[in-house]
């Protein structure tokens, strides 16, 4: 670690000493250092606007994604069609608005799955150890030798496609990866002397799990999850692309490949949804970076 | 190397290849719908149903299925293919080459410009090509691959004329060498397409790698000595930042799959990857399955390769 944050970080830590002795918030802290930085910034904004248009998607485009009267076929973007219209005369804003909020669903479940879990299993194959943490790691291992791709290829092209199957999948196969470094983390905190104290006045495992350990772990395993959403857009993208996605609604990956066979004649149909998949992603990415930048400030 | 610890570790892959086969041929078979009916139609009547069945052993238990599914592919055959009516294997066979082109071209550009990329980048941390280096690695990240893909089509290939659907001009047959030439020019928007994702982590991982060695003591000793600055970079950090690129390189080969998918179908690249695609949307079992058993299989026998190879140049593991 370069000196300068060292030294800012004590400094930080002594002008934050209380005299009521109570610890200064951390989390506060945190987002405070989140929001100084351009980047950090630009990942927030980037990421609010994909929640507020998934939120309101039906609002800020009112129409049928997949009304095909919408206007003429093909047509380039203008006042009437921000986005432009595709082959068959639908108005592409609306898609990428509605198509957005499909992914953000996906994300949003996905995510909530795979982290229950994972941080269930990690933090107590973490503090407890043994056998428990012995026969997980096991099944952890196993989830990982097949590539997560695949398996949802072959899965949804045997099970019939719909977006609940690629959240259960996606879902049910992620949390090994988040469970391991839940895991890390709760290693490294079950010998610090809080914990220590917690377990000499007598608290019972389950009370130290859920207020001591699994609160002080969250932070970090915040990043992780940024990132790995970010991986779940992309991957649902992806399946989508290859005709694998909810035919029932719009996905931005489905758009691109309608797209595809049309790149010559309109460019427009491939980059207003593939630069969706790309700002999301991105703003994703900057805010985990900008967290993880600012964790390492306060530890 | 310690020959028990080669042992140990490709007795490991036996279970680990047998989980993988029991997980995914139940996850086929134990699937809803009829795979009668994706070779028989529609209109098959009863008895005709029944006749496809018996011929393909689908009126048998599952288990007995599996039994006999592992004895074949013990001697290396994954049953016929529905749609095509011939060997899975053989029209893998003649699918793998054209897809082990692609992702080898890509592996070996993303391995030469990442080190590239992260040796300047590493020459002056936080300088402006290392800005540079690490700003665009983000935005390179976050674009799917497809999208990837369709910005090269409009702005390279339909500007400059560089082929992007196949492998081959269909209207010449080129013979020879200008055979060689054809195939390289229709490789080179896909292979720095599929490269580009690993370029940045390997350049990413090499810097980081670098920077770190940079500050360790042998490096200031060796520029004590009065060695120059590049040669401490390239001849002594080098080669200890290099280390976790192995491991990384290896772990890599199940994306790269997976990124060959998406890049042959939007390139109409004759490989694997279209292949599987084309396979699970008609509902091909034999098919799919053959085609994630040879992923899943390639990924285990890297990871066993990488880690060999990582004992053998890192003596701390296999002592371990």
């Amino acid at each position: 670690m370069p000196g300068s944050t060292l030294e800012s970080a004590t400094a930080e830590d002594a002008r934050s000493v209380r005299p009521s002795g109570r610890p200064p918030s951390r989390r506060g802290a945190t987002v405070r250092r989140v929001l100084s930085r351009p980047l950090g910034l630009v990942g927030l904004a980037l990421v609010s606007v994909a929640a507020g248009t998934a939120q309101f998607a039906d609002r800020i485009a009112p129409g049928d994604p997949f009304d095909t009267s919408a206007g003429p076929s093909l047509s380039p973007p203008s006042w009437d069609h921000l986005m432009g219209t595709d082959n068959l005369g639908r108005d592409l804003f609306t898609a990428v608005v509605h198509g957005t909020r499909t992914s953000m669903i996906v994300v949003l479940w996905v995510v909530a799955i795979s982290s229950a879990i994972g941080i269930v299993v990690g933090s107590l194959c973490g503090y407890r150890g043994g056998l428990v943490d012995d026969v997980m790691m096991r099944v952890t291992e196993a989830f990982q030798l097949v590539p997560r791709f695949f398996l949802a290829l072959l899965v949804i092209s045997f099970w019939g496609r719909g977006l609940e199957k690629i959240i259960l999948l996606l879902g049910l196969t992620s949390w090994p990866f988040l469970a391991r470094i839940v895991r890390a983390e709760a290693i490294r905190l079950r010998n610090q002397t809080f914990v220590e104290s917690a377990r000499s006045v007598g608290a019972s495992s389950a009370r130290i799990l859920v207020r001591h350990v699994v609160p002080n772990l969250l932070q970090p395993v915040v990043v992780v999850i940024a990132l790995f959403a970010s991986r779940v857009i992309l991957i649902e993208a992806g399946l989508a692309f290859l005709g694998l996605g909810d035919p029932d609604r719009v996905s931005l990956g489905f758009l691109a490949s309608n797209a595809q066979q049309f790149l010559r004649l309109a460019w427009w149909m491939a980059v207003f949804p593939g630069a969706a998949i790309a700002l999301v992603t991105l703003g994703l990415n900057l805010l985990a970076d900008a967290v993880n930048d600012a964790l390492r400030g306060t530890r | 190397m310690a020959w028990s610890y080669v042992a140990r570790r490709v007795a490991q892959l036996v279970p680990a290849l047998a989980a993988i086969l029991v997980i995914t041929f139940t996850l086929v078979h134990v699937a809803p719908g009829d795979p009668v009916g994706t070779f028989a139609g529609e209109y098959a009547d009863e008895e005709m149903r029944a006749a496809i069945r018996e011929q393909w052993g689908l009126d048998r238990p599952m288990w007995s299925q599996l039994l006999t599914y592992a004895g074949r592919l013990l001697r290396g055959d994954l049953g016929d293919s529905y749609v095509y009516g011939r060997p899975v294997t053989a029209i893998i066979g003649e699918r793998l080459p054209a897809t082990v082109l692609l992702a080898g071209t890509a592996l070996v550009m993303s391995l030469v410009w990442g080190l590239l990329l992260g040796l300047i980048a590493a020459r002056r941390p936080s300088g402006v090509l290392d800005t540079t280096v690490t700003t665009s690695s983000l935005l390179v990240n976050a674009v799917p691959s497809f999208f990837l893909a369709q910005l090269a089509i409009l702005l390279i290939g339909l500007r400059w004329g560089v082929p992007f659907v196949g492998m081959t001009d269909s209207r010449v047959d080129y013979r020879g060498f200008e055979h060689v030439v054809d195939v390289g020019r229709h490789l080179a928007l896909p292979a720095v397409v599929l490269a580009l994702s690993e370029v940045t982590l390997v350049a990413r991982l090499t810097r980081t790698g670098l920077v770190n060695e940079m500050a360790a003591p042998y490096t200031r000793t060796a520029e004590a000595k009065g060695l120059a600055a590049d040669v401490v970079l390239s001849r002594h950090a080098l080669r200890n930042a290099s280390l976790p690129l192995i491991t990384v390189v290896g772990a890599r080969v199940g994306f790269l799959f997976s990124g060959a998918v998406i890049i042959e179908t939007v390139f109409s690249w004759p490989g694997v990857g279209g292949l599987l695609v084309d396979a699970a949307n008609s509902g091909d079992r034999p098919m799919t399955l053959g085609l994630v058993l040879m992923v899943a299989t390639s990924v285990l026998i890297t990871n066993l390769v990488t880690d060999l190879v990582y004992a053998w140049v890192d003596p701390r593991i296999r002592h371990r």
